[in-house]
């Protein structure tokens, strides 16, 4: 089973033991008697608790079926664990009664019984090929107070390097440094209400490109190229007058070039 | 008599009205076995007669005086002891006869049926076991004892074996078969044990699972060690023990750990601290290392270590020759289970050869009879020699300890133990079938009548090379000199038996003119060499394989009597004479008639017509042996004529009587034996004999199918398949009923299916299904079945029961396919023309299987006096439905074995259930009869009538959709929906609707929630995963409105990458794109601290345990919309609530643009997502306040 699993049981035991409790306990007597596979794999674990996994949706529930019996024949605790719905759920038992674990890590909980779960989880590949950045104009604040009121809101002084921020005369400019925008321009429209910041997310080549006017948090209205189906603001036709890319970043003085990632 | 099965402990109290008829403690003691006790308030007379005390089969029995509590309550009370303690007594009751006679047994036995003790799973395994065991891996299991050894099913092929253990069919001989005869704790049977060559080559799961029990057992034996290394002086016997121990540890220095050291170092490695410990370090390092504090017994040890630990040391010299071991040298020791043990020598090298299997052809091959070993030297190459342990007269010998170890100091060493003859290794291929046919040859050459010898020690591989010339020519060599009348009796007639064992059956009409003409048949029954026996079950097995023998019923055959009865022996003489018979050419030949006297069919060769040949007698003879008198013999009246191929029915008398078929020339042999002492001995081992070399040796040559990669001739690998399962479907159904052999030979009528059951054995051996499908005998089988369950009543054990009823099953089920055209036997087994083939025939015998209990269940009806006559209806509409799927076959073999197994009132009403199920079905929801008819009738589950209620309820709901019954049935059948408690909800059908199609809702943890109001943390999980719910529900119901231009077209679908996406979308346009959609019901509050989150991971701070959380679903979230981007599908939709604060839905839009571009986002009414959430709150009757706040 290389897939990643949806739903697991951490028992202990001997493999080929829990094996055959668990067939006997999740498969149905016809699927049994029809010779189905077994909706789940065990993997033996390096110590006393081994993993029970399944990757079908339709097998979800079995994960608690599985604890609550196989808790009953021990004295270690069992833990189920289901991914398939939102939020993971993570529950220990003890004889035949569970406990929810809240917050649990179900990789981490297997990882320190000795039996990872297997096939990690794909992650999202890094979108490499288009990465869009955030570049913010922000009217009518100075670069000393956004750094302040960030440094506030943190609760402690920024690392150099942190935040480009640059006063032009049509604003301040601010871009992520090290640690990318992170949402530092919704923070200072939250803190300066008045100000109105236009936040720019863009690819390399500013063929992904929407500008988003916003006043004390809130999104005002947005301008997207592409076009958006379904836009989440009302939609601006233009920002300053300008209706393209290029020439929206040069009415609001932004280097186009802040969009390249080296 | 009341039979019970013992599934958990307890205390058991049966009374007859007031009368206790029976008490006791039930339970299991350290061995793993039923243990029955006095109960403190009874006298020890009242205990439970235990009827079988093996694993998985526990049964005691409770006799009911005759008369007892006439027309009062016969009450049967158990109280759950042990894990179960605390619940319900189980109370059973039944009337008593009002005036004296038998209870009547066949409610009796059934109500028990019906009991919780009998709800074991093994009751429906051992039905299919045939029929799931050639698609399911052999169970293989680990001796926790010795996990170096396997137990693997007696039935298994060395073919099989070779592919279950390693992967690889033809390493036929990559492992031995140790001659322990306790099985481990393993159900059913037969087992036997097995040793890997190279543990390291097994399959990677039975690897890990030796790996697991060497671990296990390395924990025990470490501990014992080291306890034994705490003692302040040992013994000379305490010594002797921990060198046992370690030695036995040496032996697997061949298989490392997952860390790649060998388990023998970890051992030395565990007990380093220990032995270096007081009082151990007076002796100084060197000396505690080299193990000296254990005196002269440490000498062994530290030779292994010295030959088999890579990574530890002593100083001690192995003074072996070497690469040649010289005489004398000491290879290994054997120890005995009583802690002592002795010393294997070598003796002389018999062989040098550049291969392990070179060298073991050569070696097994040599006339040489004592034990041998093989050991690899040091330059590579492979030496046999003689082997000895020194015993001094009256020793014990080891090799008649099978319980004992052997431990060798060189690693490989391979033991070859006198007679350990190989059954069913062929001659093979290259340069190892050259290799045997030289041997084959120097021994032709060398062997003369009067000095046969060089024969004598050649086994089945090498002996299955010989040609028909070949083979009367050994035959002519053996019986023309004195072997059979000197000191090699017993080897040259082994020799015969191994010959005609190994000969392939065709060539074997000839042989049988040679051995049952006059001169040589003299020979034969003049001698009085027990391998005799062994001839005749050859000679039995290859007739069985080569002509057509037909079995008329048992009740028909000539019978014969064998065997001691108190002061009476039952023997036969056996005269023999020349009769006339025809011989009919073999285009005339009809195989129905079979061979007899008189007419037979003629050979190539040979002219039909007249002939004459030798026929057998026999004469019983009764010996009366009385004490005071001289003994007195009585002989009977001599039998006609009997052709050496004819049936006869053999009676063997003695403590355990038996009943025995046979051919006249088996018999003749078995009876010829001058020894009466050697007949007693022969008779006793018959049985075993038939397991031996009927289901388990000859076996061994079942046509190769591991998996489906086998092809054949004609058809390929289906057709392959196709003959393996009718033949192993029946070797492997015999091979369960001979799992209660004990219990069938208790009765006449059990004992003569036995005999047709160990025939049947017998001609499978033979590989020729045509052959079995031609002689009768799988009728005579179904009808022996028949008797022996109609005869035995309820006295009958359930898993007997099931078992003959089975094999009856089968027997018909083959008859009746072949009977119809639709299966063809061939000699290599069954070829079926039926459209589906292997599943057709396996439906095919389920409903035979089926037909067998429904006339079980309807029987029991009507003899209670009940109208059958709906109930027939039901079970005549479930056979008829029987036909159209093998699931409805298997539904209807359910049913009608639960039926059967239920006492007749509950019969009929469970049937009736079973017809208000059917008949209230819309059709929309047929497809799941099958599964909830299949439900109702599986033994586990305690109330068939009201699961029916519910699944009534749930096929007839006239607004449930199919999609949401076919989830709903699927979830009851595997108990993961309890449907009453769904019906107790308050749910709309239109929200049940929803629920239901959706495969992933959690309806256990909904279940909890409602049960444990007062579990905060159950509630707070219910009522989040609850709010995910309603979010799908209304993206659902607002398809139209929130994703204008698109249809829904998918619910739960899988991505690429395996992710699980809520829904999918399909736009209207002509692309007709999909796209996914992942709906979030997450709070505004849960999405400020899930971004903030990740803000905090972004800038490097620390995270609490909430946090990494909330950082994990994001991404996972990110993962989701990643996988469900991939093409040909379109940018997924991100469905969330619209009551996000601003700058949340812009901090949201924002991360969204940057991680998931595209990526739209689509907003629900908060409100009505909360209304939902609350009104199914409402229904699950979970608790509206909670102290943690809700959501």
């Amino acid at each position: 089973m290389s897939q990643w699993p949806l739903w697991a049981v951490l028992a202990p035991g001997e493999p080929a033991q829990l094996e055959s409790r668990a067939r006997a306990i999740v498969m149905t007597d016809l699927d049994a008697e029809l010779g189905k596979d077994q909706p789940f794999e065990v993997i033996p674990g390096s110590g006393r608790y081994h993993a029970i996994v399944g990757t079908d949706p339709s097998d979800v529930g079995a994960e608690m079926q599985l604890a609550e019996e196989l808790s009953l024949e021990c004295d270690e605790p069992v833990y189920s664990i289901e991914r398939a719905n939102d939020p993971w759920t993570v529950m220990s038992w003890r004889k035949g009664a569970l406990d929810v674990l809240e917050d649990e890590d179900p990789e981490a909980l297997a990882e320190s019984l000795g039996c990872p779960l297997p096939g990690s989880e794909k992650t999202a590949e890094p979108s490499a090929s288009k990465p869009l950045r955030t570049v913010a104009l922000i009217e009518g604040v100075r670069a000393e107070e956004a750094r302040r009121a960030l440094e506030e809101d943190r609760g402690e002084p920024l690392p150099s390097g942190r935040y480009h921020l640059e006063d032009t005369p049509r604003g301040l400019l601010l871009a992520g440094g090290t640690g990318g925008m992170n949402f530092a321009h919704i923070t200072l429209s939250e803190r300066f209400p008045h100000a109105t910041v236009y936040g720019v997310t863009a690819s390399p080549a500013l063929d992904d490109f929407s500008a988003t006017v916003m006043r004390g948090g809130e999104g005002i209205e947005e301008f997207s190229w592409p076009p958006q189906v379904f836009p989440p603001f009302p939609v601006a036709s233009d920002i300053k007058g300008e209706r393209s890319p290029e020439r929206i970043l040069a009415a609001l003085g932004i280097p186009a070039e802040w969009f390249l990632n080296e | 008599m009341l039979s019970l099965r013992v599934v958990d402990p307890g205390r058991l109290v049966v009374k007859a009205g007031t009368e206790v008829i029976a008490a006791g403690a039930l339970g299991w003691g350290e061995d793993e076995r039923l243990r029955v006790e006095p109960l403190e308030s009874w006298p020890p007379e009242t205990l439970p007669r235990v009827v079988s005390r093996e694993p998985g089969r526990e049964e005691v029995e409770v006799h009911v005086p005759v008369g007892a509590g006439a027309g009062q309550l016969l009450t049967l009370t158990y109280e759950w002891d042990w894990k179960h303690a605390g619940k319900p007594t189980l109370v059973r009751t039944w009337r008593l006869p009002s005036r004296e006679q038998d209870i009547p047994l066949e409610w009796l036995g059934d109500e028990l049926s019906e009991s919780e003790w009998e709800d074991t799973p093994g009751d429906e395994t051992d039905t299919l076991a045939f029929l799931s065991l050639q698609e399911g891996p052999l169970s293989v299991q680990v001796d926790p004892a010795r996990p170096d050894l396997l137990w693997v099913p007696g039935y298994a092929s060395r073919e099989e074996l070779a592919s279950r253990l390693l992967g690889d069919a033809s390493a036929v001989g990559a492992f031995d078969f140790e001659p322990r005869e306790a099985p481990p704790d393993a159900r059913g049977g037969p087992w036997l044990c097995v040793r890997v060559r190279q543990p390291e080559a097994l399959v990677p799961e039975l690897l890990a699972a030796v790996r697991g029990a060497l671990d296990t057992r390395l924990e025990a034996d470490v501990a014992w060690s080291r306890s034994r290394l705490t003692v302040m002086s040992l013994d000379r016997a305490g010594a002797d023990a921990l060198v046992e121990r370690a030695l036995r540890w040496s032996q697997r220095s061949d298989i490392v750990d997952g860390s790649g050291q060998s388990y023998f170092d970890r051992y030395l490695q565990a007990l380093a601290p220990w032995r270096d410990e007081p009082p151990r370090w007076h002796l100084g390092d060197t000396l505690a290392q080299d193990w000296h504090f254990l005196g002269e017994a440490s000498e062994p040890l530290q030779k292994a270590i010295a030959l088999r630990s890579k990574r530890w040391k002593t100083r001690y010299t192995v003074t072996d020759g070497a690469p040649v071991l010289s005489p004398g040298d000491v290879v290994g020791r054997f120890h005995f289970p009583g802690g002592a043990s002795v010393q294997v020598r070598v003796l002389v090298p018999l062989t040098e050869e550049r291969s392990l299997e070179r060298a073991e052809v050569r070696v097994r091959n040599l006339p040489s009879s004592g034990p041998r070993v093989l050991i690899p030297g040091g330059d590579g190459r492979w030496r046999g020699y003689s082997a000895d342990f020194g015993l001094v007269a009256g020793a014990p010998e080891p090799l008649e300890h099978p319980e004992g170890d052997f431990s060798w100091y060189y690693p490989g060493t391979l033991l070859l133990r006198p007679g350990d003859w190989r059954v069913g290794l062929g001659g093979g291929t290259g340069e190892l079938a050259a290799l045997r046919r030289a041997l084959l040859e120097a021994a032709l050459a060398a062997a003369t009548p009067e000095a046969p010898a060089p024969l004598l020690g050649l086994d089945h591989d090498v002996l299955s090379l010989l040609t028909l010339d070949e083979r009367l020519g050994v035959f002519d060599t053996v019986l023309s000199g004195p072997a059979l009348t000197s000191g090699l009796e017993e080897d040259a007639m082994h020799l015969l038996g191994r010959v005609v064992v190994s000969m392939p059956a065709g060539e074997f009409p000839t042989l049988e003119r040679a051995l049952t003409s006059g001169e040589v048949l003299e020979k034969l029954l003049s001698s009085n060499a027990p391998a005799k026996v062994l001839l005749g079950q050859a000679f039995t097995q290859k007739a069985l394989a080569s002509f057509p023998l037909v079995l008329a019923s048992l009740d028909t055959l000539p019978t014969f009597h064998l065997g001691r009865e108190g002061e009476t022996a039952h023997l036969l003489n056996v005269p023999m004479g020349r009769v006339s018979t025809t011989l009919v050419a073999s285009e005339a030949w009809d195989p129905k008639r079979g061979v007899g006297l008189g007419v037979e069919p003629a050979l190539p060769g040979e002219t039909a017509g007249a002939s004459q040949r030798m026929a057998l007698y026999f004469e019983p003879v009764r010996h009366e042996f009385q004490a005071r008198y001289l003994s007195s013999a009585e002989e009977g009246q001599r039998s006609r004529a009997l052709h050496p191929l004819e049936w006869v029915r053999v009676e063997v008398h003695g403590p355990e009587p038996r009943t025995h078929l046979m051919t006249a020339m088996e018999l003749a042999l078995l009876a010829s034996l001058p020894d009466t002492s050697l007949v007693w001995a022969a008779v006793g081992r018959i049985g075993e004999l038939h397991m031996v070399h009927g289901a388990v040796s000859a076996l061994a040559r079942a046509p190769l199918l591991s998996g489906v990669t086998v092809t054949t001739a004609e058809g390929g690998t289906v057709a392959a398949v196709h003959q393996f399962i009718g033949r192993m479907s029946l070797v492997t159904s015999l091979a369960v009923v001979d799992t209660w052999r004990d219990e069938l030979t208790r009765t006449p009528e059990g004992r003569a299916f036995l005999a047709v059951h160990d025939v049947a054995l017998v001609a499978l051996a033979g590989r020729d299904m045509s052959r079995l499908a031609t002689s009768g005998i799988l009728r005579e089988l179904a009808h022996r079945g028949g008797v022996v369950l109609s005869q035995s009543g309820a006295r009958v054990s359930v898993g007997l029961r099931e078992s003959v009823e089975s094999l009856q099953a089968l027997a018909r089920t083959l008859e009746r396919l072949l009977a119809e055209g639709k299966a063809v036997a061939t000699p290599d087994g069954l070829r079926l023309s039926l459209p589906g083939g292997a599943e057709a025939f396996k439906q095919a015998f389920l409903a035979v299987r089926g037909e067998l209990a429904a006339a079980r269940a309807l029987g029991g009806i009507r003899r209670a006096g009940l109208a059958a006559q709906e109930a027939e209806k039901t079970l005549e509409a479930l056979k008829l439905l029987a036909a159209e799927s093998q699931e409805l076959a298997l539904a209807y073999n359910a049913v009608a074995r639960r039926a059967a197994a239920l006492p007749a009132d509950k019969a009929q009403a469970y049937l009736a259930a079973v017809e208000r199920l059917r008949a209230s079905a819309r059709s929309a929801a047929k497809p799941t009869l099958a599964g909830l008819l299949h439900r109702s009738g599986a033994p586990s589950l305690k109330d068939p009538l009201a699961f029916l209620k519910q699944a009534e309820w749930l096929v007839g709901h006239p607004e449930l959709e199919a999609e949401a019954v076919a989830e709903l049935a699927r979830k009851a059948c595997s108990k993961r929906v309890d449907l009453g408690w769904l019906r107790s909800t308050g749910l709309s059908v239109e929200d049940l609707n929803v629920m239901a199609r959706d495969k992933m809702t959690p309806w256990r943890l909904f279940q909890q929630a409602a049960t444990e109001p007062g579990n905060l943390k159950v509630q707070l999980r219910a009522r989040e995963q609850l709010r995910g719910l309603a979010a799908e529900l209304l993206t659902e119901r607002n398809a139209r409105k929130l994703f204008p231009g698109f249809r829904m077209t998918g619910r739960q679908v899988k991505m690429k990458e395996g992710h699980i996406i809520d829904r999918e979308l399909t736009s209207f346009e002509h692309s007709r794109i999909r796209h996914g959609v992942e709906v979030k019901g997450w709070t505004d509050n849960k999405w400020r601290q899930a971004l903030d989150a990740w803000l905090a991971k972004q800038d490097a701070q620390t995270l609490n345990k909430q946090k990494i959380a909330l950082v994990d679903q994001l991404q996972r979230l990110l993962d989701q919309l990643a996988d469900a981007a991939k093409a040909p599908r379109g940018k997924p939709f991100l469905v969330i609530t619209d009551s996000l604060s601003g700058p949340t839905k812009i901090k949201l839009i924002n991360f969204l643009k940057e991680k998931a571009p595209g990526v739209p986002l689509i907003q629900l009414e908060e409100a009505k997502l909360l209304e939902q959430t609350k009104q199914w709150r409402a229904a699950f009757k979970m608790p509206e306040d909670l102290s943690g706040g809700a959501l």
